[in-house]
């Protein structure tokens, strides 16, 4: 039996709105879809204490993080009527204002993209080891945890 | 028998290494328990919350049954992904 190729979901460095846009452009072309539906994870630049966050470092278990990300799109296409699903995350610096998380679906009607990508993200969220290390400006530096 | 056990983010800062590799068949190793068994092996980790995993499946303990075959063990801090 053929072995599944698990995708690399992880992008180095920032996602870029170019590359966010080329991906919706990409999709013109599949004309039974009627609505997409978009999640942007945008590094906050948080004060802690007295300090402003100015970048997340992340670092992922990466071979179990692509392993949980294909569960969780397996797991959406059997709940939702899903055409297509895209899932980016970034791994090492983003600095506050840029783009760390992309999920993009695609559905022929806007209810069921809507519901996917919440299901997408709290998955996300709660399954992907990723970790990220909040960097100030004095290069001082703490853990990110998921609420 | 001897297995690899890799640690990420503030677990690995708090240690200062990433990896080591270990004996499981020790009397103070609990395979049922894998985090008591890392608190009670790195001090640093008694107060820390963390998930483990056996090659990439989160469990908190080893299947005596298939331990021979155990490539890693994977100690996991808090999920920051999004």
């Amino acid at each position: 039996m053929e072995r599944k190729e698990i995708k690399n979901c992880f992008k180095i460095g920032a996602i870029s709105s170019v590359f966010i846009g080329e991906s919706i452009a990409k999709h013109q072309h599949k004309k039974n879809i009627g609505a997409h539906q978009i999640f942007l994870g945008q590094v906050r630049a948080d004060i802690l204490g007295e300090k402003e966050v100015q970048a997340i470092e992340y670092s992922s278990y990466e071979e179990m993080a692509n392993s949980e990300f294909d569960k969780i799109r397996e797991e959406a296409f059997s709940k939702f009527d899903l055409i297509c699903m895209h899932i980016y995350h970034s791994i090492g610096v983003v600095k506050a204002g840029e783009i760390c998380l992309f999920v993009f679906v695609s559905s022929k009607h806007r209810k069921t993209a809507q519901q996917a990508i919440e299901f997408l993200v709290e998955e996300i969220k709660l399954k992907v080891p990723i970790f990220g290390k909040e960097i100030f400006a004095d290069n001082s530096h703490t853990w990110k945890v998921n609420n | 028998m001897k297995c690899k056990v890799i640690y990420f983010g503030l677990i690995a800062e708090k240690l200062a290494f990433d990896s080591e590799e270990i004996v499981i068949e020790t009397d103070i190793f609990d395979k049922s328990n894998l985090e008591l068994s890392f608190k009670k092996r790195h001090i640093q980790l008694t107060e820390m919350t963390f998930k483990t995993a056996v090659d990439g499946v989160l469990t908190n303990k080893i299947d005596t049954e298939n331990q021979s075959q155990i490539k890693e063990i994977a100690i996991l801090p808090p999920f920051a992904g999004g």
